[in-house]
């Protein structure tokens, strides 16, 4: 991850920004969608070490896609 | 939801792949069997809790909530799949937090309490006491906090990622338990 990226994804919110976000309601689009994947994820990966197997090996496939070509 | 990858370890610029050198086969089900035997209270938090929660988010790391006394016991753990500490026990609780790695890169809070950005203090004798546990096998638990105590895990540090999770959490909330 390049520094402006991981700066910007690790930055502290402020308390304003932080309760902006976290404190808007959730709509039903959101709370379908989210719920939606979870009915997936818990569907296609019905035990939580398939889950935890899963995260891995999408993990491994994220990072492997970032790296530039030799 | 699913592309929302936490943290690199390290951070900073990643070294050039090279694609000579094969990642090391982790064995997480042995990282977990270790540290359920060795009695170490230690609470799985971060986006892996989430994922055993049934909450499909990436992560590139463990991260751990363990009781200051239990260092000891939790790095017996860790060392059993490789992983070594980056400071002694000493130096680890008067930080309040040290790291695991190797192949794994596993952060690990020892604090006795940590503060929430909105200055509540969160004490890990209490959320301990709170915990649900989720087993993996017959033989092997993992300790999660509740969901509400996971939320206040994730006002701790109050990332853009840690909003994202605790309304994620908000709505795994109000679901029925299955």
């Amino acid at each position: 991850m390049n520094r402006a990226l991981a700066d910007a994804v690790n930055r502290a919110l402020t308390p304003e920004e932080a309760r902006a976000y976290v404190d808007q309601p959730i709509s039903p689009e959101e709370r379908e969608g989210v719920l939606s994947l979870m009915r997936w994820f818990l569907r296609r990966y019905p035990t939580p070490l398939e889950r935890l197997a899963y995260v891995r090996r999408a993990s491994r496939r994220w990072s492997n896609a970032r790296q530039p070509a030799p | 939801m699913c592309c929302r990858l936490g943290n690199s370890p390290g951070g900073g610029e990643a070294a050039p792949y090279n694609r000579g050198v094969r990642a090391g086969d982790f064995d997480e089900l042995a990282f977990f069997r270790a540290i359920h035997r060795s009695n170490a209270r230690a609470l799985l938090i971060g986006r892996r809790a989430l994922v055993l929660l049934g909450l499909p988010v990436l992560t590139a790391d463990y991260d751990y909530w363990i009781a200051a006394d239990d260092i000891t016991a939790f790095n017996t753990a860790g060392g059993e799949v490789g992983l070594t500490p980056n400071h002694d026990a000493g130096a680890a609780r008067g930080r309040g937090r040290y790291v695991l790695e190797n192949d794994e890169h596993v952060d690990v809070l020892v604090a006795r309490s940590v503060p929430t950005v909105e200055g509540v203090n969160v004490s890990f004798d209490e959320i301990w006491a709170r915990r649900q546990t989720i087993p993996l096998t017959p033989d092997v638990r993992v300790h999660l906090p509740s969901v509400d105590d996971l939320i206040l895990t994730k006002r701790f540090a109050n990332r853009p990622k840690d909003a994202e999770d605790i309304r994620l959490l908000t709505i795994l909330k109000g679901e029925p338990r299955t």
